[in-house]
């Protein structure tokens, strides 16, 4: 195989790569072809003993691999992040919706004790004092699942290492 | 040799290689074969580690019309083939004890 054909065959095989990181390391395989051949080795004979282009570009992708995994993972959440924040953005209205109930509950039965109906005021209380329970067990959830997704997520990169 | 200790050296072994003067690619090589030999495949990654690190600097030069790339050591680079020096003191006071110890085991 001649040099510019190994080249040629290498930089297609590192297409996975980023232009810049690419062209480097073609560069790099280029000047070491160069001094090889320029020390009195056959170009040929030099080719050789670098291995073959997929066997050189499988050894760079991989220790690239780790960074490139980890950006894979962001790129998928960033592109499911229209659904994400409507999803997010509802369930926070129901969590804000069931507290707004319970404050206007809350009020209503405080009003209706000064005008004296203390059966009604009791029921509005007892309203009130429910959705504030409903409300307080969503946000709690809200906040464990979020630490169990993080936990979760750390162990996994974690095994990665 | 171990290969997680062979690993361990690299880094430094590079840094060694070009602590006097800059030194290109296929230099670094030929300085380091008779004590460690590494393939072009496994110096790459450790140059590229050891720039992004700041250890040393890249250079384009022309040589014979054509550009070579010279990496000369920095500051920080000196100084972790310092620390490294450092730490193998330290290694060798622990392994004269140990061989020491088990000697006198023996005699006994």
């Amino acid at each position: 195989m001649t040099k510019n054909r190994f080249l040629a065959a290498l930089n297609r095989r590192l297409r996975p790569l980023r232009r810049e990181d690419r062209r480097r390391l073609v560069e790099y395989y280029a000047e070491m072809i160069d001094d090889r051949v320029e020390e009195g080795k056959p170009e040929a004979d030099v080719i050789r003993d670098l291995g073959t282009p997929r066997a050189v570009a499988a050894g760079m992708l991989s220790s690239s691999l780790q960074k490139r995994q980890s950006r894979g993972k962001i790129g998928w959440i960033l592109a499911l992040s229209p659904v994400w924040v409507a999803l997010c953005a509802a369930y926070f209205c129901v969590i804000l919706a069931l507290w707004a109930s319970a404050i206007g509950s809350a009020a209503m039965g405080v009003y209706v004790l000064f005008e004296g109906k203390t059966a009604l005021a009791s029921a509005f209380l007892g309203a009130a004092l429910i959705l504030m329970g409903l409300g307080m067990l969503a946000w709690r959830g809200t906040k464990a699942a979020i630490l169990l997704k993080r936990r979760s997520r750390r162990a996994r990169i974690g095994e990665e290492k | 040799m171990d290969i997680q200790l062979k690993r361990g050296l690299l880094d430094v072994c590079v840094l060694a290689a070009i602590r006097g003067e800059s030194s290109y690619g296929y230099q670094i090589l030929k300085t380091m074969k008779p004590y460690i030999d590494i393939s072009e495949s496994t110096l790459y990654p450790i140059l590229r580690r050891l720039e992004t690190a700041n250890l040393l600097t890249v250079e384009s030069s022309e040589h014979n019309g054509r550009l070579r790339k010279y990496y000369a050591i920095t500051p920080a680079g000196q100084a972790r083939i310092d620390a490294f020096h450092e730490d193998w003191q330290e290694l060798l006071a622990i392994y004269r004890f140990i061989t020491r110890e088990t000697e006198n085991h023996d005699e006994k």
